[in-house]
């Protein structure tokens, strides 16, 4: 009898243990923590194929269970000075440069010359920056890859050390590269750019950049040019300019 | 027996905790969507606390350890990058960018090049006293009696009128200015003067660096009194750096928060050693002989050199440097940024607050009694008095001692010729109410008894005041909130950010942890996910 009572009692601490951790921690159960109706009490429910964040899902609604609506973390554009400081340290030293010394040192750079135009405050006339995605953005982000990315590309060519390389690190340079090179590579590009792992058996988040690697490869002969195309594809995708 | 089930009933009990207690996105480290949220998480973290994207070790690190570690997090907080950041976001918060300001007017500043046009003094005044009329020197070398005297070359010319006029030109003298000390420049002879004080007609000597009324007077040695437009340029965008750089030492040497509003230190570098030591003496537009420190004497070549110095008396943080001062000129003006930036709070009158234009009430000198203004000015007049005793469209103190709260002087009929009491004192009153407040210093205009406190006491009297009542510190976590988390908070999470505020608080206003606390925070941490 006293077994019993004991076992009854060690549920009830179980039970209340995970009550009490509930009201400690109420966050929600799936990836989903946002709802969109805050007074409503709902249970969101993940999509079985999550992959990334990028993913697009819906929120399913069963309004049977309990949850304390949270308001995560807004999504940010990056800004103009963020990308003036990442850019740099994602390719090796190189920038978006405007004007360069006989030494050829930066002096300055397009993200300085067009930061008002992008928004950048200058607390003179501009006292906050701007942060949306405009279309005028997206034609500095496009710019800015392909002049970007063409000299990366052109020095990775000439660098045998993979590991120093910014764009092709997981690429043979005499172009014959076995096809899970360039897989790797791509993965490589995924996590360093997007945050975003792809695991080593599975191409699901890279197919898209192999396509445009493979069709620019065959438009153009030019390994380089497959690699640009795949790093302006990569820089200019929100998963690279969104956070 | 019991024991065996006893131990069995722990083990289901606890069973029951570890598993199903933890929330689901701390559960699934093992998973691959759980090492998609970390990266991500990752990413957020090194753009929001350093200003840039995350390393690819750092990546694999993540992908390794299966989560973002605190250790990371610690990193990232330490970094440079994050002195970055937070000098963007207290940029972001005070606006310290005075480039557009104008230091010194045309008798001390230059115009030409120095090559093919000698540099001369802008000002009519120096023009008409050294030639004779509105005209800059020959380009030519200045030629020099057999006393040294500068001579010059007599001409009569023709305005644009036909109507004709005498002037008399001297040339160029050749001279390494401060700003290029290995270069020589041409500059007019007679703005080229290097006398430290001359005598002028009325038999008085005065001192170059304060007067221009002498004709003996130039700028001095090596220019020193004088500057161009890309020296002031320079200047400007130092006097922005050295609030950034204040605010970078606090964080830096991990002070309290609080110090941001109270702190005395200062940095100066070369450049404003120079400016605050020779191109102060002359009053004008932005500036007096008082700054209530002493100033390190730097050679204007050292703007590289940042060396601190201790402030006196009136001076509070941020408050008083003259990146805030000269940005937000007026005293209510920086009673208003203090309560946005450091309050989180915004003057805001009703809607309805403003009567018709022809109500007599709007004849009310007063601010805080005139209709429509009383519903702000209420606030703002007795929070501007804070600063009742600092110049306004200038950075310099009003002390006491050279500044009384009221001159007989400024209070007589000579008060209106001096210039002194035309800018600070109430010379003439333009209401029958301001009446009594003839003489008195600006800032005591319809000054309450507590508004005469808060003058006395200055600037450190509304942040003290800000820090007691916990105000500053709900703020700070407010803004941090905002900063980081991209929106400000909502009415839901007002409980969030008291705790915030009060760790804050409770942790000696370490800015540092502050920022840890947010981005711990489940609310950071998961986000949303970016296709909602």
């Amino acid at each position: 009898m006293k077994s019993i009572t004991q076992m009854m009692l060690f549920g009830l601490v179980a039970v209340f243990g995970l009550v009490a951790c509930q009201d400690a921690a109420p966050v929600p159960k799936q990836t989903t923590p946002v709802i969109k109706k805050p007074v409503e009490r709902v249970v969101t429910v993940a999509p079985s194929k999550f992959t990334n964040h990028w993913t697009k899902m819906e929120p399913k609604t069963t309004k049977k269970g309990e949850m304390e609506p949270r308001y995560g973390r807004k999504p940010l554009r990056v800004s103009i000075d963020q990308l003036r400081r990442s850019i740099p340290k994602l390719f090796n030293g190189l920038t978006w440069a405007r004007k360069t010394n006989s030494e050829g040192k930066v002096t300055e750079t397009w993200f300085d010359y067009y930061a008002r135009t992008l928004g950048e405050a200058d607390y003179l006339q501009l006292t906050q920056n701007i942060r949306e995605a405009t279309p005028l953005f997206m034609k500095f982000m496009d710019d800015m890859a392909g002049a970007v990315c063409e000299k990366a590309v052109e020095a990775d060519l000439k660098e045998a050390n993979g590991e120093k390389r910014s764009v092709i690190r997981y690429w043979g340079i005499d172009g014959k590269a076995a096809n899970y090179e360039v897989n790797r590579n791509l993965r490589f590009l995924r996590l360093k750019f997007h945050a975003v792992l792809v695991e080593p058996n599975s191409t699901k988040e890279i197919e898209h950049l192999r396509k445009l690697y493979d069709a620019t490869l065959a438009a153009t002969k030019s390994v380089s040019k497959a690699w640009q195309n795949v790093c302006v594809a990569i820089v200019t995708s929100p998963e690279f300019f969104a956070y | 027996m019991r024991t065996k089930n006893r131990i069995l009933g722990a083990l289901v009990a606890m069973l029951s905790v570890s598993v199903l207690c933890v929330p689901s996105v701390y559960a699934q480290v093992c998973s691959p969507k759980q090492h998609q949220t970390e990266l991500q998480y990752l990413r957020r973290l090194s753009l929001d606390l350093r200003g840039e994207m995350p390393s690819v070790k750092e990546l694999k690190a993540v992908v390794e350890q299966g989560h973002v570690t605190e250790a990371m997090i610690d990193n990232m907080l330490s970094s440079t990058g994050f002195v970055h950041q937070v000098r963007e976001y207290h940029r972001n918060l005070l606006w310290p960018n005075v480039t557009n300001l104008t230091l010194s007017n045309g008798n001390w500043r230059f115009g030409g090049n120095g090559t093919s046009v000698p540099y001369y003094l802008t000002s009519l005044g120096r023009k008409q006293r050294y030639r004779g009329y509105n005209a800059r020197c020959l380009n030519e070398p200045a030629k020099f009696d057999s006393n040294g005297n500068i001579t010059c070359k007599q001409e009569t010319l023709k305005d644009r009128n036909g109507k004709p006029y005498t002037l008399c030109r001297e040339g160029y003298v050749k001279i390494k200015p401060y700003w290029a000390p290995d270069k020589e420049y041409k500059f007019c002879a007679y703005d080229a003067q290097q006398a430290e004080s001359a005598k002028h007609t009325n038999g008085r000597t005065y001192n170059c660096g304060e007067s221009t009324a002498p004709k003996g007077c130039g700028c001095g040695p090596n220019m020193r009194y004088c500057m161009t437009n890309t020296v002031q340029a320079q200047l400007t965008k130092d006097l922005g750096e050295q609030l950034l750089r204040f605010v970078q030492n606090i964080i830096d040497k991990k002070q309290p928060y609080t110090n941001v509003i109270t702190g005395k230190s200062l940095q100066i570098n070369g450049r404003l050693s120079h400016y605050l030591r020779y191109q102060t003496k002359a009053g004008g537009i932005f500036i007096n002989k008082e700054q209530n420190y002493s100033v390190p004497a730097l050679k204007y070549s050292e703007g590289t050199r940042w060396v601190e110095t201790q402030r006196k008396q009136l001076h509070a943080g941020v408050l008083t440097l003259p990146g805030f001062l000269l940005k937000f000129s007026a005293n209510r003006s920086r009673a208003n940024r203090f309560y946005n930036a450091f309050l989180c709070k915004a003057f805001q009158a009703p809607s309805s607050g403003l009567p018709p234009a022809s109500d007599r009430c709007h004849d009310e000198p007063n601010l805080m009694k005139r209709c429509g203004c009383k519903y702000c000015h209420q606030s703002v007049e007795p929070a501007a008095a804070y600063w009742g005793r600092w110049m306004e469209s200038g950075l310099a103190p009003l002390n006491l001692d050279t500044y009384p709260t009221f001159d007989d002087v400024c209070a007589g009929s000579s008060g209106r010729n001096n210039s002194n009491c035309r800018r600070f004192y109430l010379v003439t009153p333009g209401h029958p109410d301001e009446d009594p407040y003839r003489g008195k210093l600006r800032a005591y205009l319809f000054a309450t008894p507590e508004m005469a406190k808060n003058i006395e006491q200055g600037p450190i009297g509304i942040a003290q005041k800000s820090i007691d009542s916990g105000a500053f510190g709900q703020c700070a976590a407010t803004n941090v909130w905002q900063w980081l988390m991209g929106h400000a908070p909502y009415s839901q999470q007002s409980n969030i950010i008291t705790k915030l505020a009060e760790q804050f608080k409770n942790g000696k206003y370490s800015f540092s942890q502050l920022a840890k606390a947010v981005v711990m925070s489940p609310e950071y941490k998961q986000g949303r996910l970016l296709n909602q």
